[in-house]
């Protein structure tokens, strides 16, 4: 019985122990902290927002607009009892409901359909990386600053034996498990906006158009999205 | 001739019964598609779409010169550098306090040394606007517990 509740405890604690990294943050030193700051915690929360973001990017396939378009004209024809290929009954239609040509009325809200679906949600989802990297950017440069600062100040106090080693790489682990998870999540996005960037060109290679702006918009995320991931690195133990 | 003008009639009827005003393009009817084309509703979102993306070409641009900006900016308010310079000026004179309670003793003036050299070095990052407070005000109260140790 007691073997049993030994294999329990052994088996919780081995679970507990397999909690995220940042949990394991929480020994702290006298005067520094050697858990995650506050500033620190809101960017992980800030870049994990950033890439729930950006995993909704998605590029629809608009078979359906495309139907609803072409229903526009031809599909009058049927309505009214044709055999659907015939398009000129549409087109009367078509002239009385608003004086333009039925079948040329089914390709352009095709046309116009799948361009509007395809693009709208891929710029609003990528406006909404954009915006939301401001914030990201703009707390990991003070993060990345204060962290650089506290570093260079801990290691001069190491030196003056003010404070141990040991408290030294407590904090610098917390430091690092800090710029690990933005970096991780920032990568992500990175990824996703690079997704979101192929199938528009997938969907322009095979014959969309008006994506231009998108993919453009889409390209200047991820170079962003690059850009700032270049100025996170590990501090050295 | 009728039959087909009759049939012309139910069909439109019928079609602007499956009209619901939608100016979505996925879920506008036969009918709404047709006006939607009419009225230049299509262009309107094929335009707002090319602006919200240009929005984003823009905001992205705005962005770096924003960061590139505050790089050249100092990271601490002036008021926070006048507190901490405070704070330097009063472990100077804890080290001058210690550098003459020492006397001869080499072994504690070089260990005020040392400790000057450190409030040096935390006062130069405070004037750059490099330091970060919490870490710069912790270092100087540890600074100023060691020259009061010796």
């Amino acid at each position: 019985m007691t073997r049993l509740f030994a294999g329990i405890l052994i088996l919780a604690t081995s679970f507990l122990a397999g909690c995220t990294e940042e949990s394991m943050q929480t020994a702290s030193f006298a005067g520094g902290g050697a858990q995650k700051t506050a500033q620190e915690k809101e960017l992980e929360k800030q870049a994990r927002s950033l890439n729930q973001v950006s995993k909704d990017i998605i590029v629809r396939n608009t078979v359906e607009g495309a139907l609803i378009g072409a229903a526009a004209g031809c599909g009058i024809a049927v309505l009214m009892g044709g055999d659907g290929n015939d398009c000129l009954v549409g087109a009367a239609v078509g002239g009385v409901a608003g004086g333009v040509g039925g079948n040329a009325v089914g390709r352009q809200a095709a046309e116009k359909n799948e361009e509007i679906v395809k693009t709208a949600e891929v710029v609003k989802n990528l406006g909404q990386v954009s915006s939301r990297l401001n914030g990201v950017e703009t707390n990991l440069r003070a993060v990345l600053k204060s962290q650089d600062a506290e570093i260079r100040s801990l290691r001069r106090q190491v030196q003056s034996s003010q404070i141990s080693q040991s408290q030294y790489q407590t904090r610098v682990k917390a430091i690092n498990s800090n710029r690990r998870v933005v970096s991780n999540e920032l990568r992500r996005s990175e990824a996703n906006v690079v997704q979101a960037s192929q199938q528009l060109d997938q969907a322009s290679s095979q014959g969309q158009t008006g994506l231009g702006t998108a993919k453009k918009a889409a390209a200047s995320n991820q170079n962003r999205l690059k850009r700032t991931l270049a100025t996170i690195k590990q501090v050295d133990l | 001739m009728r039959i087909v003008q009759f049939s012309i009639v139910a069909g439109v009827m019928i079609g602007l019964m499956g009209c619901t005003g939608s100016t979505d393009p996925e879920t506008a009817s036969l009918f709404d598609n047709i006006n939607n084309l009419q009225s230049g509703e299509y262009d309107r979102q094929i335009a707002q779409n090319e602006a919200d993306a240009a929005a984003i070409l823009a905001n992205n641009r705005a962005a770096e010169q924003r960061i590139a900006g505050l790089e050249s900016q100092r990271g601490v308010n002036a008021r926070t550098i006048g507190e901490l310079k405070s704070r330097v000026a009063s472990a100077r004179n804890s080290a001058a306090q210690a550098r003459a309670n020492a006397g001869g003793d080499t072994v504690k003036l070089q260990r005020i040394s040392a400790l000057e050299g450190q409030i040096t070095a935390v006062e130069a990052e405070i004037n750059a606007g490099s330091a970060d407070p919490r870490s710069a005000s912790s270092e100087l109260s540890r600074i100023r517990s060691a020259l009061n140790a010796i």
